[in-house]
């Protein structure tokens, strides 16, 4: 697959806080992302455009020698300008760029989401990245046609910490309004980002993250096989909640203009290994599986234990009734890597 | 969507065959339906009621409220029969948004639940206000809650919450809370940090509503010191029924309460226009949403003066939910007065939210009847400010004894019946009866058999009960009286104010102030700097208040140890009210601009010992005594008695060096102003920069142009960006171009685009103009414009249109012009090179950016400003951020002295360089230097003030500064003073031999600036500093010196003056003898 040699990425993944408290999926996060991101049936973006920041080792033990600090993202954004001016380029740095930022954060207002850089602690939030202002003024400047950013942080709600802005002049071009854009944010304002160990390997990663993953590796794909921006949306805001516990709630939100949809890529609409447990009176007893139409599914499952099925469907609703008895409506969703289980 | 369901269902008709009619209804109007299929696609959305014929099949259904989610999976099969789904009621998992109160909600939720359906105290009847507070406990005290006090509108303390209520002690989780049974009305809540602030706030409570207010304690680190507040802007306040108690597991509705106060306190609008659509019930069950929801709805009028007429009826539609939910409540009477509705009162009553008393001033300033002046309201008008969103009683702490606390009575329930009977008895009856301690008569209009039926119990207990509780009102006093049993006499007002403790002012003294005061909240209320994060409120330390008016002296950190300190600021309101006001290491408070708290300057290499300043004997003269502390500093010299420093040198801003560690600038500042020091991209806090401030914010929403006047690199194209920024074409381009720069030939191009082949090599191009479209153009150094340009401008300007080079259709575009010069436009105009009629057309409103000198104050903030940019780039951001408080100063004080008097003919664009070329030069140092060529261009330049003959005075015969400076530059001229560069290193140590390495005398000797000797010891490889030698070494010496404190020095080669500070502060020797 060809490559994208004018698209560019900036992923930060930052683990270690002196004085906030480690975290350990965020470097597994920027990793991944990466990964998709260099990957030909992925973002297809050339390594040499990405540019991946994580913590040093070994971990600084004190604020004032722990990095990532602001110095290091502005300097990797500043690499952009530098190729926007260079000459012959009219101010145009390339295609697409690609924001993604995970680590500790929060909302400086309603509608910012910020990372705190590993020199931040209590108190000393003032060393973040806002990611919104940071991608707003490369889609007023222009220097892309297309801006994405991704942060998986929290937004709690620190209403004294400024909010620091890009340390740019302004630059405003006449193309700015043509910049499409996306946005994703890994929770709603004023709430908690989570990581966990996630299956099939146990890294921590971020649910959003994963989530988002699972989308841009083929979940996301519409029935025509196309991954956009909305398809995108949709998936995660229906994936991620099954990533979490119960009792958890983490609603990502998303920004775009979706007359301007974007483009992800494409994918063969996945298709999703299903497991449905009968218990109780139902062992033995032969079920029937039902589609979004309510009409009967065949060939597509098979009894492999008195009490297991077994099922490949692609995404969408489902209903599995025990013949004459209970039954159960739900959701296959994902990318095909986990196993959708139903009990019944 | 307010249409008739029945009506609707009926509008569709019969359902097709192969179909299925979906109804489904949400619990509240504002609850949002989307209908999704099975490929997880949206298929439909409406808002409350969502009504649909679908294909048999699977869906799902999300139910949004705000920001909370829900979705349920429905099944619809080929029935014939309609599916009703009624939406669930939505619960979130974490009770608040906050991080804190979550977590205190959290680990508290329980306690709060069942302490909130229990009555702790009575002290009226009619509504609840349930207080719980999170580990909080007054300096001192371990005892949970304690501080915490109630107390009526008049000041008495109803109850001591910490005695009061119930309280649980656990390491850093404590919590105590209290339910207290009231009689509607406003209340003042106190919470007493004891010399870390006191603030109280207006909270009401409202007849069958439960008040509840979460308040948690917020400690931060400033300067290695642990400072509290309570933490006021971001405690919760809920209404709930009495008895439903706290709702651990939130429902939508208290979450977007939340969400809506937040959004209230950072002046941003929240509630989605969708919410406020349909039938507004919001009022009904969620009264502070309801309110909450107006106050959004009015919060719109800033881009749009008037409400819309779909808003205007959504508000109307809402006041009149509120009027019923929570009558007499003050804060809907607010919003009824700005809609012309009769208020059901005459506002005795202060609101509980900042933007409702907003309303109220605004309508009084053009009826001032609306607040009668001998209201209670209007009588406490000059007691209350605004904290968040909420409206508090500035306590002044010097004032605020104690009032005596009317004895508590305990009433029992039948007794509080009978006081809830006696409240709905028509107050009427009782009018004509004077209220007077005693025997209450009214009681004798109690119904006995209506009592038997109404509460159910046998006459005799009830005659019982009214026998007691007409015993125990017999101790009641008057006032209270009415409280307690809602008989209002006549003349209600009129008592209440006499009953007012005898500091709040006479009435005829209050007329003259109140209306400006009213404004002065009006004012502030405009100005979203002025709702600042702070929780104790305390007035003294903040300075100001009521009484003060026009600048006023002030001390502002230009330089200090901890560089987070700059900009720190005391208000010498001690001064202009004829006191002295010493300053030490201790004493007084330096409280950043817009914070109620600070710390003292706390160096530890400063005096404990105060300095005083005075009045001086010439009005607005202050007067230096440095009295026993031996460091002050004022340009390079150490005053041996009282100064006086004129009000020239004030209002031009005078340096004072402290003990070679800090460095403070003597000036006027306002001290109504409490701004964030960077309010609008602005680095500073000074009169010129607040005034300017206020421009942009005047007309930054309007089209009219702006000429920004100014010298060079003073700032005016950010003041051109806040202007942008600030209006409402934020979100569209700025354009800016240098008038200057462009040439005759090119501007029409340039500025109006062209069309391809226009002229040779011309390609279609869009203008600046076009570019600019719905947003700003910045035309900078306007009067540097060519003749050309002028007249193409001019003309533009004139008709509004123009035409691309070598198009011949106009084109119309909105365009605001922001124009900026350095130049005298009108002598430009005189001369002939400007046409008078661009600049009428430009300077449709005018700015002026004041020069640097000007803002003396702001020098301290902006270097380091500067700094901390500069540093970061040679990886030296450390430099700010020392990690001891007793490290060497990183920018010597005779350095920041220096910066702080030199003139900055180039304004902050000089400041700027200048700093990165310190900053640079200095890389590798852990101490600022600077090279000889950036020392002879800071020692070049300072005008003087202007000098004003004054008289000599009694009060000053030791000595006097000039109000001429002619020690500016330091150093006189070389004929009469040597360099130091004139002299060797050894010569200068044997100098400092000589004189037992006291500083002073060996400059004497040297005849140089001591500031320049400081600065040689600082570079100086050969010489050691006292601050740097570790306390095992400096013990090692004192013992070997048996405590010979002048061998000491001579052996160390330090100054005795510095080594004794070290000593001291390391405990190796005692004494206050500096």
């Amino acid at each position: 697959m060809a490559m994208n040699k004018e698209d560019f990425g900036i992923i930060v993944g930052i683990n270690q806080y002196p004085e906030l408290g480690a975290l350990s999926g965020p470097e597994n996060d920027a990793t991944d992302f990466r990964d998709w991101l260099i990957s030909p049936e992925g973002g297809a973006v050339p390594p040499e455009n990405v540019t991946l920041i994580t913590c040093p080792q070994p971990p600084a033990t004190s604020v004032f020698q722990a990095q990532p600090t602001t110095v290091q993202l502005d300097n990797a954004f500043e690499h952009l300008h530098v190729r926007a001016n260079e000459d012959g380029r009219g101010g145009v740095a390339g295609r697409r760029l690609y924001i993604f930022l995970a680590g500790h954060g929060f909302a400086p207002n309603l509608e910012d989401a910020a990372l705190l850089m590993a020199n931040a602690s209590r108190g000393r939030t003032g060393h973040h990245i806002p990611g919104r202002p940071y991608a707003n003024w490369f889609r007023t400047a222009a220097y892309f046609e297309e801006i994405v950013l991704f942060m998986d942080c929290c937004r709690e709600n620190y209403r004294r910490a400024p909010l620091r802005l890009p340390p740019w002049e302004d630059e405003h071009s006449e193309t700015a309004k043509d910049v499409r854009y996306f946005y994703g944010f890994a929770t709603e304002w004023s709430r908690a980002a989570r990581e966990t160990p996630q299956q099939p390997d146990s890294r921590v990663m971020g649910h959003f993250t994963t989530a988002l993953l699972a989308g841009l590796r083929g979940g996301a794909a519409d029935e025509l096989g196309r991954i956009t921006g909305r398809s995108l949306k949709r998936f995660v805001l229906g994936y991620l909640p099954t990533l979490l516990p119960a009792d958890q709630h983490q609603v990502p939100t998303f920004d775009f203009d979706d007359t301007k949809d974007m483009d992800f890529g494409a994918a063969q609409p996945p298709v999703i290994p299903v497991r449905i447990t009968l218990t109780g009176s139902s062992v033995g007893r032969e079920i029937q599986l039902q589609d979004g139409w309510l009409q009967p599914v065949f060939g597509k499952v098979q009894r492999v234990q008195p009490d297991l099925w077994r099922a490949t469907l692609s995404c969408g609703l489902y209903r599995v009734r025990i013949l004459g008895g209970t039954s159960k409506v739900f959701e296959v969703i994902g990318d095909g890597t986990r196993e959708v289980h139903v009990e019944l | 969507m307010n249409f008739d369901k029945a009506a609707d269902n009926w509008t569709l008709g019969p359902v097709k065959p192969g179909r299925v009619r979906l109804d489904v209804r949400g619990r509240d109007p504002q609850t949002q339906i989307t209908l999704i299929n099975s490929a997880f696609q949206p298929i439909a959305s409406e808002q409350d009621h969502l009504i649909r014929d679908l294909p048999p099949g699977l869906y799902k259904l999300r139910f949004q409220v705000g920001t909370l989610t829900h979705e349920i999976h429905q099944v619809l099969e080929a029935t014939g029969q309609t599916v009703r789904v009624d939406a669930p009621w939505v619960e979130f998992d974490s009770p608040v948004p906050l991080a804190d109160t979550r977590q205190a909600l959290q680990a508290h939720g329980s306690a709060a639940r069942e302490r909130s359906q229990i009555v702790d105290v009575r002290h009226g009847i009619g509504g609840q206000l349930f207080i719980f507070v999170r580990d909080w406990n007054a300096p001192g005290s371990e005892h949970p809650g304690t501080g915490l006090t109630l107390h009526d509108l008049q000041g008495q303390q109803l109850v001591d919450l910490s005695k009061a209520g119930a309280w649980e002690e656990r390491e850093g989780n404590s919590w105590a809370a209290c339910n207290i049974e009231l009689r509607p009305g406003s209340y003042r809540l106190r919470v007493d940090a004891g010399k870390e602030g006191m603030f109280e706030q207006i909270i009401v409570v409202c007849k069958d509503w439960q008040t509840q207010m979460f308040l948690l304690r917020r400690e931060y680190s400033l300067q290695g010191q642990r400072v509290r507040r309570a933490n006021l802007a971001d405690a919760a306040l809920l209404l709930s029924r009495p008895g439903e108690g706290f709702r651990s597991s939130y429902d939508p509705v208290s979450r977007i309460e939340e969400v809506a106060r937040l959004a209230l306190s950072q002046r941003q609008p929240y509630l989605p226009r969708p919410l406020l659509k349909g039938p507004p019930n919001l009022g009904f069950y969620a009264p502070m949403l309801g309110l909450y929801a107006a106050h959004s709805l009015l919060g719109r009028r800033t881009a749009e003066p008037k409400l819309s007429e779909p808003d205007l009826h959504v508000l109307h539609t809402l006041v009149d939910r509120l009027s019923i939910s929570i009558p007499d409540h003050p804060d809907v009477d607010a919003l009824q007065l700005w809609l012309g509705k009769s208020p059901s009162t005459s506002f005795h009553q202060p609101p509980m939210l900042l933007s409702s008393w907003s309303l109220i001033v605004e309508k009084t300033a053009n009826h001032p009847g609306f607040v009668p002046a001998n209201s209670l309201a209007a009588n406490i008008s000059r007691y209350l400010c605004g904290h968040g969103p909420w409206l508090i009683w500035q306590q002044d702490a010097a004032t605020a004894s104690p009032q005596p606390a009317t004895p508590e009575i305990e009433f029992d329930e039948v007794e509080q019946a009978l006081l809830a009977s006696l409240r709905r008895t028509p107050s009427s009856q009782a009018t004509e009866q004077p209220l007077t301690s005693g025997s209450p008569p009214f009681l004798d209009s109690l119904s006995i058999p209506r009592l038997v039926r109404q509460l159910e119990l046998p006459s005799t207990v009830i005659e019982a009960a009214i026998a007691g509780l007409r015993q125990k009102l017999r101790t009641v006093p008057a006032h209270e009286l009415s409280k307690l049993t809602g008989q209002r006499p006549a003349r209600w007002a009129a008592r209440s104010t006499r009953d007012l403790p005898s500091r709040i002012p006479s009435r005829s003294r209050l007329a003259q102030r109140e209306h400006s005061r009213l404004f002065d909240v009006h004012t502030a209320l405009r100005s979203p700097g002025r709702i600042a994060d702070y929780s104790t409120f305390n007035k003294g330390k903040q300075g100001g208040g009521a009484g003060a008016s026009g600048p006023i002296p002030a001390l502002t950190v230009v330089a200090h140890p901890m560089p987070e300190r700059v900009g720190d600021r005391c208000l010498l309101t001690g001064l202009v009210a004829g006191r002295e006001v010493p300053i030490s290491r201790n004493v007084p408070d330096f409280p950043r601009p817009g914070e109620a708290l600070g710390l003292p300057l706390s160096d530890p290499g400063l005096s404990r010992k105060p300095w005083v300043l005075s009045p001086g004997a010439q009005p607005g003269a202050v007067r230096v005594d440095p009295g026993e502390s031996r460091q002050v500093v004022i340009q390079g010299l150490a005053p041996q008695g009282p100064w006086e420093l004129s009000p020239e040198q004030i209002a031009d801003g005078m340096p004072i060096e402290l003990g070679e560690r800090v460095v403070v600038l003597l000036h006027l500042a306002d001290p109504s102003v409490n701004e964030p020091a960077n309010a609008l991209g602005m680095v500073g806090n000074s009169i010129g920069v607040q005034v300017v401030r206020r421009h942009i914010e005047k007309v930054a929403d309007l089209k009219v142009p702006v000429l920004i006047r100014g010298e060079t690199g003073s700032g005016k194209e950010l003041i051109a960006q806040a202007l942008h920024k600030s209006g409402h074409r934020r979100d569209m381009p700025f354009m800016s171009v240098n008038l200057g720069a462009i040439t005759k030939e090119l501007a029409a191009s340039e500025l109006f685009g062209s069309a391809k082949g226009a002229f040779t090599g011309a390609v279609k191009k869009q203008g600046l103009f076009q570019a600019a479209d719905g947003g700003t153009l910045f035309l900078d150094e306007v009067g540097e414009a060519p003749p050309e340009v002028q007249a193409i401008l001019l003309r533009v300007l004139e008709t509004g249109e123009f035409f691309p080079v070598g198009e011949h259709t106009p084109v119309r575009v909105d365009v605001r012009l922001v124009a900026a010069t350095d130049a005298l436009l009108e002598k430009q105009i005189q001369e002939g090179r400007f046409k008078e009629p661009l600049l009428h057309r430009l300077a449709g409103y005018e700015i002026r950016v004041p020069p640097l000198r000007e803002r003396r104050e702001d020098i301290g903030l902006l270097f380091h400003h500067f700094a901390r940019e500069a540093l970061e780039s040679v990886n030296e951001a450390h430099r700010l951020k020392p990690e001891e408080p007793d490290v060497d100063p990183w920018l010597p004080t005779s350095l920041a002295s220096r910066l702080v008097r030199y003139g900055w003919p180039g304004n902050i664009r000089q400041l700027r360089n200048l700093t990165r070329q310190i900053i640079i030069g200095s890389r590798g140092r852990s101490t600022l230097w600077l090279d000889p060529r950036l020392e002879e261009e800071i020692s070049g330049f300072t005008p003087a003030p202007p000098v004003t003959p004054r008289p000599p005075s009694p009060m000053t015969p030791s000595f006097r500064i000039p109000a001429v400076i002619p020690s500016l530059p330091d150093k006189p001229p070389s004929s009469q003073r040597p360099k130091l560069a004139d002299f060797s290193e050894e010569q200068i140590i044997a100098a400092l031999e000589a004189n037992n390495w006291e500083i002073k005398k060996a400059t004497e000797q040297l005849g140089v600036a001591r500031s320049t000797l400081y600065d040689w010891l600082n570079r100086s490889p050969h010489v050691s500093s006292a601050n740097r030698m570790s306390r095992g070494d400096l013990a090692r010496h004192l013992s070997e010196c048996q405590g010979d404190l002048v061998l000491m020095s001579q052996r160390l080669k330090v100054s005795r003056w510095a080594l004794v500070l070290r000593l001291k502060d390391l405990g190796l020797i005692q004494g206050e003898d500096d």
